[in-house]
C-alpha cells in the first residue's frame, strides 16, 4: 500500500504539480525558443538599445540591443543541458561506486572510501575553475568540472545505503539462493534506494546549475557573446542603476528555476 | 473503599478514519493491587494505558468516558502542569523498549536525578546519593558505577532495570509496565517479575501491568482483563479467568496456550542415521570479541536440532557460518563427508542452496519492491527453472501449501500480514527444495494462536519434505516440543546436548536447569517450584579464564573459575561442566549410566 | 580513537599532495601558461627560472614547487612583476576573514533561533512563513540575493553603502547575503533533528517523567544538534569560502576572494595556483580538526564501543 499511496499522495500533493508544472513552461521555453523568437540570441541592434518591455520584445534589451527574452531562453538552454547532463553522469558514476563500495568486500570498500574521501576534501568549485582554465570555457568543460566531485556525495549515500540494504535479511536470502553480486544489487537492492536516488538527483540539478551560473557571473564560465543566465547578469550589472530591469529578468527565471527544483527535491522526499 | 484508579466506559477513537480503537472499556485498580490487561497485538491495550497518563497518538481523541485518579477527575486533554504533576509524581510508566526508552547520549546517573529532582525538589548531593539507592534497590549489583555509564555499555535487562529506578524516582502510586519483559531472556523476564513484585509490595503501590503472555500474567497479577479489538471481552480473579473464564475468546486463548504447554514430547527414532551436517569445533570472532569457541554439533537426515541459547549466546552467528554466510576462524563443516567451509564462490553456492533460512524478523525477509509472486519466483530461478507455465504452477502450489490464498500473489509485502509473511518466507525456502531448513527464531513476536499454526505447519512441512531442520529459539519449552535433539548455548560455548526428551527430563548442566526454571515460572500448567533470585545477572565482561557460566552458578567451585571445562560425552549426552568431568567420577563399572548430579 | 585521528591525518595529508599535485600539473597545462617560454617577458621569465627552475625536468620542478610550499612561499605574481602571492593573502585575508567570521556568528545565531523558535511555536502560520522563508532562502542563489540587496537596500532606499569596507556599516549588506543560505540550512536542520530524535522514542519516557517540552529541549537535544552542526560546519566553511568570492567581486571588497576572481580574469596562473592551494589548505585542515573534535564528543566512540552486526 505504501508504494502506491506513495505514487497516489505524489499526484494529489499541489505542491508537485505546480512545481511540475513551472519546470515543464521553462523547458519547453528553452527547446523551443528558436521556434518561438524571431531574433537569433546574438543579434545587435543599435537602433534598439535599452528598451523596456514591450510587445516586439518581451523582456527588453540590452545595451547592444540584443532581444533579451531569447537571450533568456537560451540561457535557460545553457542552464538545463549543464544541469540534467552533469547529473545524469554523476549520478551514474556514483550508482557504480556506491554500490560496489556497499557490496563488496572490505578491502575494496575502504580504497574506493579513501578516493572519495581525498577528492571531496578539496571544494568542488576549486575543480571546475581549475578544469575551465585548462579546457576552453564551454559547456562540456562546466560540464566535467562539475562531475568531477560532484558524485562523492551521492555515492557516499548508497554506500551506507547498500551496506544497509546487504544486511536485510531478504539479500541474505538471495545470497543463499546463489545469485551473483550484480543481480542482487540489480533486483535487490537499487529497487529499495529508489526513493534516495530519485531525490537526490533531482536535487543534484538545482546545485549544478548555481555552479554553472555562479561561475559565468564571476566571468569564469561561459562568456559573452553566448548567453548563460549567469552572464546576463552580469552585463546587466554596470546598468543596474539605470535600466535595473535588465538584471531582473534573468534573476527571476534563474530564481525560479532553481527554486522549482529544490522545491520538487524536498516535496518528494517528504513523501517517501 | 474508593478505587484508586477508576476507568468508566472510555472510548478512544482516530477521528478522520473513524476507527474506534478503545471501546467501552472499564476498570478498578485498588490500593497495592496488581492487575494484569492481557491481549495480542492490535487490541489496544497500550492505547488504554498510555491514555490514563494523557498520552493520545496524533489523531486520537477520547470520544466518551473518563479517568478518575483519587477521586479526581484526569481525563486527557489535562492542562500543561496538571499533566505534569502526574506524570511521574502519582502515575509512572515503564515500557517495552528499555533501549529506546533511554536518552542514548547521557549517563545514567544524570538520567536517574532528574527524575527525582523533578519531583522531591533535592539538592544534587541528595539526589545523587538517593539515586545510587534506587539503582541498588532494582538490583543492579554496582550502582555506583552505573552512574557513570551510557546506556549502550548496559545488557538489555540492566536497562530495564533502569527504567524501574527512573519510573519510582518520583514515589509513584501507580506503575504502569508496557510489555516490560517481551523483550528479553527468559532468565532475565522471571528476574525482573520478581523484582516488581517485590517493589510493589515493599513500596506499597499498585501495577497495571499489560502483556500478551498469560503465564507472564499469571505470575504477578491478582486481578486479569482480558482485550480483543478495543474491547475489554472479560475481567475477574487470576485463578477464575484461567480454570477456564466465562467467554469463548478467553477460553480459545488458554486453550492454545495450554496446546502449546503440553504437546507431546516427539516420538524418539531409533537407530543411526546418515549425517547431514557436521560442524566441527567452530570458533568465530568478531573484531576481538570471540563469539563462538570451538562448537560442535551434527545434524542427521530428518532430524530436528533445535539450538536453544538466549540473545547474544551466538546461536544465530553459529547458524550463519553453518550457512556458509559467515567464514569460520578455526575449525570446519562438513556436508556429508564433503568439507564446505573453505569453498567459495560458484562451489559455495552450489552448497548454500541445500540450505534455506526461515528469518526471525518475516517484515524484512521478503524483497519489497517485488510481489509476492516475484519473490517466489526467485526461487525456481535460482534453480533454473524458467518455463513460465510451470513456474506459475509451482508457486501456485507451494502457497496453497503453506496456507495462503492464490489471490495474494499479486500484492505486495507491505499489503500482508506479519503471519502470512511468514509463511510465504517459508513457501519461499521450500521451493528451493532444500534439504537443510534453519529457523532463526520463528516464534518470537508472534501471537500465542499464530505460534500454534506454526508448530503445526513446520512439522508437517518436515515430514512431507523429508526436510532436517535447525530450529533456534531462546523458549525452552517450545523447542522441547519440536526438535529431537536438544543443544544449549550459553555465550558462544555449547555447555549441554542430548536428546530431547532425556534433556528435559533430567537437565544435567546448571544453566539447562535455569533455563527450565525460569520457563516454568511463567507457565500456566506447572506449580511455582524454587524461588528465582531477583538480582541481575553478573555482567559478563570478556571473560577469558574459567568456565564462562561460573559467575551465575550456584554449584560453581574454585576450579571453575579457573579452566574452562571440556564437553565430556556419555552416551548421546555431552555437558560442559565439571561436575561431571570423568576425573570426578573415578572408578566407574562397565554401563553406568550418568545421572544429573544436581 | 587516536587510530581515528591518525587515519584523518593520513586522509588529510594524502588530500594536500593530490591538491599540490592537481594545481601543479593544471598549471602548466593551461593554454597560454607562463611555463611554455616564448609566453612572456624577460624579466618575468627570470623570476620565473629562480623560482620554479622551469628549465628543469618536470619532476624536479615538482619538486622545487613542493620545497617552496613547505617554506611557507606560495609563489610570485606573473603578472604583476614583484608581488607575491604571500603578500596579496596578508593584505586581503583579514578582510575575507572578518567577513567570514561575522557571516559564520550571525548565519548560526540566527539559524539556531530560528529553528527552536520553529520547533516551539504552537501557531501554524508562524511555522508555515518560516518553511516558505526557508525554501526561499535556500533555492535562490547568494549572489541573486546580493544583488537584490544591493538594488532594494543600497540603491533605492540608500540605507547601508554598497561598495568598500570602510565603515562597520559596509559589512551589513555583504554578511546579510552571504548568510541567508546557512541560516535556512541550519534552521531547517535543527528542526528534523528535533523530530528525528522524537522518532526514536525516548522523548515518551522523558515526557511520562513529566519534564515540559522546553526542558526536553534544553536539556537533551542539545547534544545531538550540537553534533549535527559540527558535521554541518565544514561544508559551512567551504560555502562561505566560495561565497566570499561573489560577494566580494559584487561589493567591491578587498579581500582574497576578489583577488582570486581578478587573477583569474587575468590569467595571471601562479597566483591563481598560490590562492587555490592556500584556500584548499586552510578547507583541509580545518575539516580535519573538525572532524576529530566530532568524533571526540561522541561517547560511542570515545570509549571504543562498536556495538554492530
Amino acid at each position: 500500500m505504501k508504494k502506491t499511496g506513495c505514487m497516489n499522495r505524489i499526484r494529489k500533493d499541489k505542491n508537485i504539480k505546480l512545481c511540475l508544472g513551472v519546470l515543464g513552461v521553462l523547458i519547453l521555453l528553452a527547446v523551443l525558443v528558436p521556434l518561438l523568437s524571431p531574433y537569433p540570441y546574438d543579434m545587435q541592434d543599435v537602433n534598439s538599445q535599452n528598451l523596456g518591455v514591450s510587445a516586439s520584445h518581451w523582456f527588453g534589451t540590452d545595451k547592444f540591443g540584443r532581444d533579451i527574452f531569447t537571450r533568456v531562453c537560451y540561457g535557460l538552454r545553457i542552464s538545463l543541458a549543464v544541469g540534467f547532463g552533469s547529473t545524469v553522469i554523476c549520478v551514474l558514476i556514483a550508482m557504480l561506486v556506491g554500490s560496489l563500495a556497499g557490496l563488496c568486500g572490505p578491502l575494496l570498500d575502504s580504497i574506493l572510501l579513501e578516493i572519495m574521501n581525498v577528492i571531496s576534501a578539496i571544494p568542488s568549485m576549486l575543480y571546475v575553475i581549475l578544469t575551465l582554465l585548462v579546457f576552453e570555457a564551454s559547456v562540456r568543460s562546466v560540464m566535467i568540472g562539475i562531475c568531477v566531485s560532484g558524485w562523492v556525495d551521492l555515492a557516499k549515500m548508497l554506500r551506507v545505503e547498500t551496506r544497509r540494504l546487504g544486511q536485510m535479511d531478504y539479500c541474505i536470502a538471495a545470497k543463499m539462493m546463489g545469485f551473483s553480486r550484480l543481480r542482487i544489487i540489480w533486483k535487490y537492492i537499487l529497487p529499495n534506494e529508489k526513493e534516495l536516488l530519485i531525490v537526490q538527483t533531482i536535487l543534484l540539478i538545482p546545485k549544478a546549475i548555481f555552479t554553472e551560473a555562479f561561475l559565468s557571473f564571476l566571468g569564469i564560465g561561459i562568456a559573452a557573446p553566448r548567453a548563460s543566465l549567469g552572464t546576463l547578469i552580469q552585463d546587466a550589472k554596470p546598468m543596474i542603476t539605470q535600466y535595473p530591469t535588465q538584471m531582473l529578468y534573468p534573476i527571476l527565471v534563474l530564481a525560479v528555476l532553481v527554486v522549482c527544483l529544490q522545491s520538487l527535491g524536498y516535496a518528494l522526499e517528504r513523501k517517501a | 473503599m474508593e478505587p484508586l484508579l477508576e476507568v468508566r466506559h472510555l472510548t478512544i477513537a482516530y477521528e478522520d478514519v473513524q476507527k474506534e480503537v478503545v471501546k467501552d472499556c472499564s476498570l478498578a485498580l485498588d490500593k497495592q493491587e496488581i492487575l494484569g490487561i492481557v491481549g495480542e497485538s492490535g487490541s489496544g491495550k497500550t492505547t488504554l494505558v498510555m491514555s490514563l497518563l494523557g498520552f493520545l497518538k496524533k489523531g486520537a481523541v477520547i470520544s466518551e468516558g473518563e479517568i478518575r485518579y483519587c477521586g479526581e477527575d484526569i481525563t486527557p486533554p489535562l492542562s500543561e502542569q496538571e499533566s505534569r504533576r502526574l506524570r511521574g509524581g502519582e502515575i509512572a510508566v515503564v515500557m517495552q523498549n528499555a533501549m529506546s526508552s533511554l536518552d542514548p547520549l547521557m549517563k545514567i546517573g544524570g538520567q536517574v536525578m532528574e527524575s527525582l529532582r523533578i519531583h522531591t525538589g533535592c539538592s544534587k548531593k541528595e539526589a545523587k546519593e538517593r539515586a545510587e539507592e534506587l539503582l541498588d534497590m532494582v538490583g543492579i549489583r554496582d550502582a555506583k558505577g552505573c552512574m557513570n555509564w551510557y546506556p549502550f555499555e548496559c545488557s538489555g535487562g540492566m536497562q530495564q532495570r533502569i527504567c524501574i529506578a527512573i519510573a519510582l524516582a518520583g514515589n509513584p502510586k501507580i506503575l504502569i509496565a508496557d510489555e516490560p519483559t517481551t523483550a528479553l531472556d527468559v532468565t532475565v523476564q522471571a528476574q525482573i517479575l520478581n523484582l516488581l513484585r517485590r517493589l510493589c509490595r515493599d513500596l506499597g503501590i499498585s501495577m497495571i501491568l499489560v502483556s500478551h503472555d498469560l503465564g507472564v500474567v499469571k505470575m504477578l497479577c491478582s486481578r486479569i482483563m482480558i482485550m480483543h479489538e478495543g474491547r475489554m471481552i472479560e475481567q475477574g480473579r487470576t485463578g477464575e479467568i484461567l480454570r477456564g473464564g466465562k467467554e469463548a475468546y478467553t477460553r480459545a486463548l488458554i486453550r492454545a496456550r495450554r496446546n502449546l504447554e503440553q504437546m507431546p514430547f516427539r516420538a524418539e527414532k531409533t537407530g543411526m542415521k546418515p549425517v547431514l551436517i557436521d560442524v566441527s569445533l567452530v570458533s568465530k570472532k568478531f573484531q576481538k570479541k570471540e563469539v563462538l569457541h570451538s562448537v560442535s554439533l551434527k545434524i542427521c537426515r530428518h532430524q530436528t536440532y533445535g539450538l536453544v541459547g538466549e540473545s547474544g549466546c551466538g546461536k544465530s552467528t553459529l547458524a550463519c557460518t553453518m550457512l556458509g554466510i559467515y567464514r569460520p576462524d578455526a575449525g570446519s563443516i562438513f556436508w556429508e563427508k564433503e568439507r564446505i567451509d573453505r569453498l567459495s564462490g560458484k562451489r559455495r553456492r552450489a552448497f548454500s542452496r541445500k540450505m534455506q533460512m526461515i528469518f526471525q524478523n518475516p517484515y524484512q525477509a521478503l524483497n519489497p519492491s517485488m510481489t509476492v509472486y516475484e519473490n517466489l519466483r526467485e526461487a525456481l530461478v535460482a534453480r533454473g527453472m524458467i518455463d513460465k507455465a510451470e513456474v506459475h504452477e509451482k508457486v501456485a502450489a507451494m502457497l496453497t501449501e503453506v496456507g495462503i490464498e492464490e489471490s495474494r500473489l499479486w500484492d505486495r509485502p507491505e499489503q500482508l500480514s506479519g503471519g502470512q509473511l511468514q509463511r510465504i518466507m517459508i513457501a519461499r525456502a521450500l521451493l528451493m527444495s532444500p534439504e537443510l531448513l534453519v529457523c532463526d527464531e520463528p516464534f518470537t513476536g508472534l501471537d500465542i494462536q499464530v505460534q500454534e499454526q506454526l508448530v503445526h505447519l513446520l512439522n508437517e512441512m518436515k515430514k512431507k519434505e523429508h526436510l532436517s531442520m535447525l530450529v533456534i529459539s531462546h523458549d525452552l519449552s517450545l523447542m522441547s516440543r519440536i526438535s529431537d535433539v536438544l543443544g544449549v548455548v550459553y555465550v558462544g560455548w555449547m555447555v549441554e546436548e542430548g536428546s530431547c526428551r532425556s534433556l528435559v527430563e533430567e537437565p544435567w548442566h546448571p544453566y539447562t536447569k535455569a533455563l527450565f526454571l525460569a520457563g516454568e515460572k511463567v507457565k500456566l500448567t506447572g506449580r511455582e517450584k524454587k524461588k528465582i533470585p531477583v538480582q541481575e545477572e553478573a555482567v559478563s565482561l570478556q571473560k577469558t579464564t574459567g568456565c564462562p557460566y561460573a559467575d551465575n552458578c550456584k554449584y560453581a567451585q574454585k576450579r571453575c573459575f579457573q579452566e574452562v571445562p571440556e564437553l565430556y560425552e556419555y552416551g548421546e549426552r555431552k555437558v560442559r561442566c565439571f561436575l561431571y568431568a570423568e576425573e570426578m567420577n573415578a572408578a566407574r563399572e562397565e554401563g553406568y549410566h550418568m545421572r544429573s548430579l544436581i | 580513537m587516536a587510530k581515528y585521528v591518525a587515519k584523518r591525518l593520513v586522509t588529510g595529508v594524502a588530500a594536500l599532495l593530490f591538491l599540490t599535485f592537481l594545481t601543479f600539473v593544471m598549471a602548466h597545462k593551461m593554454p597560454g601558461n607562463p611555463f611554455d617560454t616564448g609566453n612572456v617577458s624577460d624579466q618575468v621569465l627570470e623570476m620565473m627560472e629562480e623560482e620554479y627552475g622551469m628549465n628543469e625536468p618536470l619532476g624536479v620542478q615538482y619538486a622545487i614547487y613542493m620545497k617552496n610550499l613547505l617554506r611557507g612561499d606560495f609563489g610570485m605574481s606573473i603578472k604583476k612583476p614583484g608581488v607575491t602571492v604571500n603578500s596579496i593573502i596578508a593584505r586581503c585575508l583579514p578582510v575575507t576573514v572578518g567577513l567570514g567570521a561575522l557571516a559564520f556568528a550571525v548565519s548560526l545565531i540566527m539559524g539556531m533561533f530560528l529553528g527552536i523558535w520553529q520547533i516551539m511555536t504552537n501557531h501554524l502560520m508562524i511555522r508555515r512563513t518560516i518553511q516558505l522563508i526557508q525554501g526561499l532562502g535556500v533555492g535562490i542563489p547568494n549572489f541573486v540575493y546580493a544583488l537584490l540587496f544591493m538594488l532594494c537596500f543600497g540603491v533605492y532606499l540608500k540605507w547601508f553603502p554598497i561598495a568598500g569596507v570602510a565603515t562597520a556599516a559596509n559589512y551589513v549588506l555583504p554578511v546579510a547575503s552571504l548568510s541567508v543560505y546557512p541560516v535556512c540550512v541550519i534552521s531547517r536542520m535543527v528542526c528534523s533533528i528535533v523530530w528525528k530524535e522524537y522518532d526514536q522514542g525516548y522523548t515518551t519516557f522523558l515526557e511520562a517523567k513529566g519534564l515540559k517540552k522546553s526542558t526536553i529541549l534544553m536539556r537533551h537535544m542539545w547534544r545531538p544538534i550540537l553534533a549535527q552542526l559540527l558535521v554541518y560546519l565544514g561544508q559551512l566553511l567551504i560555502y562561505l569560502v566560495t561565497g566570499c568570492f561573489v560577494v566580494e567581486s559584487i561589493f567591491t571588497i578587498p579581500g582574497l576572494g576578489r583577488e582570486f576572481v581578478a587573477s583569474i580574469n587575468n590569467r595571471d596562473y601562479t597566483v591563481i595556483m598560490g590562492l587555490t592551494l592556500f584556500v584548499g589548505v586552510v578547507v583541509i585542515v580545518t575539516q580535519i580538526t573538525l572532524d576529530v573534535i566530532q568524533m571526540y564528543l561522541d561517547p560511542r566512540i570515545r570509549f571504543g564501543t562498536e556495538q554492530n552486526r
